[in-house]
This record gives structure tokens, C-alpha cells and sequence, in this order.
């Protein structure tokens, strides 16, 4: 037993490999429950909008965290689109902005073909990244036309979206939500110190919720889908199961390795001591 | 001259912003050109960072290029470095960011391995946890028992455990209570602290009283 004091990391790594490999190829299926303190509003927020209501999401994520927040965004912009509810995409991470819009598009094809409406400039725009950082987001605020050089994505014109004309400014009669994927910073400062009037509602990753949950508890953010279990918690309330549900068995089973190593470690740590001390007496 | 122009610089700029946040006739002063002044300095800002990376660019053109006329070591990297860096602006100048050519090497290199770093982090910190986590006194031990709490509250492994219905609403009830209420104090206090030693460091820099940032004498 006392050699669990120093199990060897390469011990450890297949442990954990296994664990996290073998529900992704073999689901379990444990269930999953909504949280009604950070997931539920995110959903009432949508639910509770007219269809033709404009909300915009913030990609403020690259790569490293797409994993956690691609499934939230995803999911979210289903049940906009079901709803009937319009999307304006923006991005405040350069290199999160191409992920953004590839999401978007795979999601477009599954809605289009169930036969719901997901026209890109009509019910859905995407302008992406536009450097300047916080101080342009702001300005986006007073005249969005102007602060993004007036072209989207796809360096069309504004005026060429039927959604995106009626996007003067983000003023509370427009826009009726934020929601800001983020991973870091530059990420949801930008909302709570410039846009402090506006309804803002967060999908953040997992490592990041310590610090948002006192915005929360401030009322400053309405909502939160917090990382993988966010998002599976949100494709649940959508009805559509998805990437998100499907990692939740291997994040169990590396939760409770992570857990098991822990005590394991502390019983031969003890038995260690213990052992120590009796020689030593 | 090379610390007082930099200095008074700064030190305009500041007032400058300060008084437009401050000051209601500045904030809403709209120019001939009907845009805001305080938006119209925010397209500045977009300048100033393209500009940022326009001296980048060539701050790693010259310094990398120096690393290959030289053939310092590893210089086959800083060539390697300098030929993507030529190739991307390149293609993105021919083709614009969302060209095929020049999202490949975005969706073909990039992504996946910023995704595989942070996915070999989940096993860093595996071992991490089970080498450090050792209840060596009482604080350590409230440290483990919350991390515990909190981990089986996020994952549905820990509400098959101990469910919402039951008692303290389970895991997950227990979870969102230590985030709400002592992380949330924790929290706050760090920010408020952060928050004024970010105000006195720059009372402090705009006073002229700090200048190390301008450099050394």
C-alpha cells in the first residue's frame, strides 16, 4: 500500500487514457441534469424571445478550448435558429473567428436539412474579427456599421444583409442579449465594463467559472453554460444530443481517476509516515 | 529627451482619455463628420494596432533574418518561421482570410495543435494533482475535500453519487453554493485589490513617479 505514494506517471497517463478513450467508443449514458442556476437561464433567455428578436454572440476562444466551447455554441445557435430568433456573430479572438463560422455552417446544414430556416445574411450574419480590441467594441455600440469597415465575414456589405441593415447600433431596443463564449482574455470585461446596461449571458470553459460566478451572483451575468457540462446540459434542453453529451461519461470517469489517484496517493502518504515513525521509534 | 517625451506623451493621452469618459460634453461631442470623438478615437486604436503589426512583422523579418544570414543555431527554424509568415500574408493579400489556401494551414496545423496542447494538459494535471494533494495539514485537507466537492458537482457521475433531490441539493447544490458564496467573496476581494494596485501603479506612472517602463537610463 505504500507504494501508492509514488505510482509511476506513465501508470497514471494510461489510466487516464483508458478512461477518457473507452466511454467516447462505448457511451454509458449516466444522466444528465440541468442546472438551474447557470444553465436554465441561458435557455429561458432564448425561449422567452419573439421570433425576429436580435441577439449576438462573441467568440472569444481559439483552438485549445473549442472542445468545451464549440458544443455550447453550437447547440445555442440551434435553438436560436428553431426559435426564430436572429444571430449576429462578432469575435474578439482572432483565431477563434474561422472556428466560429465553420461551427455555425455545420449546424446551418443540419437545420436546413430538417427543414428549418437558417439563411446566412437573413436569419443569421457572421462578422467576425475586427482589430482594435475593446475600444472598438465599443464603438460598435454607438455605430456598428462604421466600426466594422461596414463588410462581414465574407467582405460583403452590410446593406447587403437584410439582418445586418437593421443593425445600426447595439442600443437595448436592438439587441436583446449578449452571449460571450469565452476562454480568456479579451472576453467578458469588455461586456461588464462597457456594455453594463446590456442582458449578458457567458458560455465559459470549465477553468474559467470560479471567476464568473461572482458576476453572477451581481446579476451582472444572467447566465452561464460552464464547459463541457454546459454544453451537454444545453443540447439536453434542446433535445438535441451532441458532442457535449457524448463527452460527459469520459469527463466522469476522468473526474473520478483524477479523484481515486488523489486518495490513493494520501492512503500511502499515511502509511508511509506511519511507517517512518514506528522505525524511528 | 528619450524619458520626458515618451513621459509627456503618456501623460496627454491619459487626460486626454480621462476626459472623455469624464466629462458629458466630450463624451457625447460629436465631429463634423458626424461620428463621436470618443469613437473616432477608437478607430485610432485600430490603427495603432495594424500598425502594432506592421512593426512586428518587421521586427521578426529583421531579427530572424538575421538568425539565417548568420546561420546561428537552430536557424533552419527562423527560416521555416519567415517562409509561413511570407506565404500567409501573401495569400491572405491574394485571396482574402477566408480563401481556401489560406485557412488549410489555420485548419490543418494550427487547430490541431493548440487543441492537442491543451488536451495533453488533462493528463499534466492528473499527475499533477495526485503528486501535490497530499493532506499534510488541516488546510490542505479543506482544500482537497472542496476540490472534491466541486469536481463530482460539475460531472454526472457525482449526481448519480449524490443527486440534486437529496440532501443540500447533492454534489452539485453544495457545488454552486462554494461558488456563489466563498469563492465569490474570494473572488471579489482579489479583484478589488487588483483593481487598485492596477490605480496606483498608474497614478504612479502618470505622476512620473514610476518610469521604469520608459527604460533605462
Amino acid at each position: 500500500m505504500e507504494r501508492f505514494d509514488q505510482i509511476n506517471p506513465r501508470v497514471i497517463y494510461l489510466l487516464l487514457a483508458v478512461f477518457l478513450v473507452f466511454p467516447v467508443l462505448k457511451p454509458i449514458g449516466m444522466p444528465i441534469s440541468i442546472d438551474p442556476q447557470l444553465t436554465q437561464p441561458v435557455f429561458n433567455w432564448i425561449e422567452g424571445l419573439k421570433p425576429g428578436d436580435i441577439v449576438i454572440f462573441d467568440v472569444a476562444y481559439g483552438g485549445g478550448s473549442d472542445s468545451e466551447l464549440g458544443p455550447q455554441l453550437k447547440a445555442w445557435f440551434y435553438h436560436c435558429m428553431r426559435k426564430g430568433v436572429k444571430v449576429v456573430g462578432v469575435a474578439q479572438w482572432d483565431t477563434g473567428a474561422p472556428l466560429a463560422y465553420t461551427a455555425v455552417k455545420e449546424v446551418v446544414a443540419v437545420l436546413e436539412s430538417k427543414g428549418i430556416s437558417a439563411k446566412e445574411g437573413t436569419d443569421w450574419a457572421y462578422v467576425g474579427y475586427k482589430a482594435g480590441g475593446a475600444t472598438v467594441f465599443r464603438a460598435m455600440q454607438d455605430d456598428f456599421w462604421k466600426a466594422c469597415g461596414n463588410t462581414d465575414w465574407n467582405q460583403k456589405n452590410f446593406s447587403q444583409s437584410p439582418l445586418l441593415a437593421q443593425v445600426k447600433k447595439w442600443d437595448k431596443a436592438t439587441i436583446k442579449g449578449f452571449i460571450c463564449y469565452s476562454a480568456g482574455s479579451p472576453g467578458i470585461p469588455t461586456y461588464t465594463t462597457y456594455f453594463p446596461d446590456q442582458d449578458l449571458y457567458v458560455g465559459d470553459v470549465a477553468v474559467q467559472v470560479a471567476g464568473t460566478s461572482n458576476l453572477l451572483r451581481a446579476g451582472q451575468v444572467k447566465g452561464i453554460l460552464a464547459g463541457l457540462a454546459g454544453a451537454a446540459q444545453y443540447e439536453k434542453l434542446v433535445g438535441v444530443p451532441g458532442l457535449g453529451v457524448k463527452l460527459m461519461d469520459a469527463q466522469s470517469l476522468g473526474h473520478l481517476v483524477v479523484i481515486l489517484l488523489v486518495v490513493l496517493g494520501n492512503v500511502g502518504y499515511r502509511l508511509k509516515m506511519r511507517a517512518g515513525k514506528k522505525r524511528a521509534a | 529627451m528619450r524619458k520626458e517625451v515618451p513621459f509627456i506623451i503618456s501623460l496627454v493621452f491619459a487626460v486626454w482619455r480621462f476626459c472623455l469618459e469624464a466629462f458629458d460634453k466630450m463624451y457625447n461631442y460629436k465631429l463634423p463628420s458626424g461620428d463621436l470623438l470618443r469613437n473616432a478615437s477608437a478607430y485610432a486604436m485600430t490603427f495603432l494596432m495594424c500598425g502594432a503589426a506592421l512593426l512586428g512583422t518587421l521586427n521578426l523579418l529583421r531579427i530572424h533574418g538575421n538568425n539565417i544570414r548568420r546561420r546561428r543555431a537552430n536557424w533552419i527554424f527562423s527560416a521555416y518561421l519567415l517562409a509561413l509568415l511570407i506565404w500567409q500574408i501573401a495569400i491572405g493579400i491574394a485571396t482574402s482570410h477566408t480563401g481556401a489556401i489560406y485557412k488549410w494551414p489555420y485548419d490543418a496545423a494550427y487547430l490541431p495543435l493548440d487543441a492537442t496542447m491543451f488536451s495533453l494538459l488533462a493528463f499534466y494535471i492528473a499527475s499533477a494533482a495526485y503528486r501535490a494533494f497530499r493532506v499534510r495539514n488541516i488546510d490542505a485537507a479543506v482544500m482537497l475535500v472542496v476540490a472534491f466537492l466541486v469536481m463530482l458537482g460539475n460531472v454526472p457521475i457525482g449526481q448519480a453519487v449524490w443527486g440534486r433531490t437529496a440532501f443540500l441539493g447533492g454534489f452539485e447544490g453544495v457545488k454552486n453554493w462554494i461558488l456563489r458564496v466563498p469563492n465569490a467573496a474570494g473572488n471579489r476581494a482579489l479583484t478589488l485589490g487588483i483593481f487598485l494596485g492596477i490605480m496606483a501603479t498608474q497614478s504612479r506612472m502618470l505622476l512620473g513617479i514610476e518610469r521604469r517602463h520608459l527604460g533605462q537610463d
